[in-house]
């Protein structure tokens, strides 16, 4: 397989609601994190369960807000050349790349970056494998931009 | 109110290390440094605090709303320890001499807030009335090469003391929950304020180790950090365990 996903926080859709909501709500980002039942009162929020942290994401994708999908991180073992290599370093800040041996590289990036090469024009392979992960690391995002499993598309 | 620091997302070097073995790659720790994110919540930090905060880069950060959060749901201030409590300064306003202390300050600066709100005024227009000492949330993410900076910085004895207290309250929380790739930090080979304080936070991490692996998943593990760490006001770190 040319790219491999190794690495990426647990929850991270979570995480990125919850850093969503915590810019509009008296609460902070690990309450509401955690406001996971009615155990836990949070004066004025819904429950951060599935349909709430996927309502939360939807809007931002919407409303064009990516910054929120920035609190993560997403790793990749890939086999890559020098020149795909430099493509991505040119579209982003946020990536980061290590060199292994003459054609594999561990590559880095978050949620955002992913889901702006999702939407944009370039359709390089390498690209295309990795945001094809989305479906393992960010299933809601996946399923909001409709981006099809390695598997189905195989 | 003490302040918050909040380790609740930050990458599996165990698990990633043991996905890149299985297909034959092994990495140096310190070309991890590159790979990851940890993820804070910071809660109760001072405005001045934040504004230092986001001058880091590259970095991401989702903070409290002051336009979209009510003054009357969010109000909080921090005063600094410098400041005492008592200690009353004069003022004059419209001919009428006054002797104010910071609390009075902040609880005029509040009322004067809450006055234009319900006077119609926006929001957005209203909180131009919030002191620097206004608490803040803010959700911070950075890789561990970006932190180590942030710390270098940020943990020096010239460092504002809130601002470093959160950063040597956010270095034990990442040493605890990522050894494989945070140790002693590159400035204490230049400053022995730094030196020592580096062998305390060393002695706390050893200490929490066993609490921190017997704390259930999914909740946090409060690391102890004073008196040990001499912080200059309350800070209170926690780890997420997974």
């Amino acid at each position: 397989m040319r790219v491999r996903l190794v690495g990426y926080e647990p929850d991270l859709e979570r995480v990125c609601a919850a850093a969503m909501r915590s810019c509009y709500s008296p609460h902070p980002g690990y309450e509401l994190f955690t406001h996971t039942s009615q155990d836990k009162v949070l004066d004025g929020e819904k429950i951060f369960d599935s349909e709430r942290i996927g309502g939360l994401l939807k809007r931002a994708l919407e409303l064009g807000h990516y910054d929120i999908l920035e609190h993560n991180s997403i790793t990749w073992l890939a086999e890559a050349d020098e020149k795909e290599i430099l493509f991505l370093m040119e579209s982003s800040k946020f990536f980061e790349t290590s060199q292994i041996d003459e054609q594999r590289w561990l590559i880095t990036t978050n949620l955002r970056v992913l889901v702006e090469l999702a939407r944009g024009t370039n359709h390089m392979q390498l690209t295309k494998d990795m945001v094809a992960t989305l479906n393992e690391a960010a299933p809601i995002i996946a399923s909001a931009l409709a981006i099809p499993t390695a598997k189905s598309e195989a | 109110m003490a302040s918050k620091a909040i380790l609740f997302s930050y990458s599996n070097y165990p698990q990633i290390t043991a996905n890149l073995e299985e297909a034959g790659v092994k990495m140096e720790n310190e070309s991890m440094l590159r790979h990851g994110s940890f993820t804070f919540d910071l809660q109760g930090i001072s405005r001045a605090a934040s504004h230092q905060i986001v001058r880091h880069r590259i970095a991401s950060f989702s903070q409290q709303s002051q336009r979209y959060v009510k003054v009357t749901r969010s109000y909080g201030y921090l005063r600094p320890p410098g400041v005492p409590e008592d200690l009353k300064v004069p003022v004059e306003i419209q001919g009428q001499k006054l002797e104010l202390n910071f609390e009075d300050v902040m609880d005029l600066t509040r009322q004067a807030e809450e006055g234009l709100v319900a006077k119609g005024i926006k929001a957005e227009d209203s909180r131009y009335l919030r002191p620097n000492a206004a608490t803040t949330n803010i959700v911070m993410s950075m890789s561990p090469r970006q932190l180590i900076h942030f710390f270098n910085l940020r943990c020096a004895p010239d460092a504002q003391w809130e601002i470093r207290d959160l950063a040597w309250s956010m270095y034990a929380a990442v040493r605890l929950a990522a050894p494989q790739v945070f140790g002693p930090l590159p400035a204490a080979d230049e400053s022995d304020y730094i030196k020592k304080r580096v062998l305390i936070v060393d002695d706390l991490v050893r200490e929490g180790e066993d609490g921190f692996s017997k704390t259930r998943p999914g909740d946090l593990f409060r690391l102890e950090l004073q008196p040990l760490l001499e912080l200059v006001h309350p800070v209170e770190a926690f780890v997420r365990r997974y």
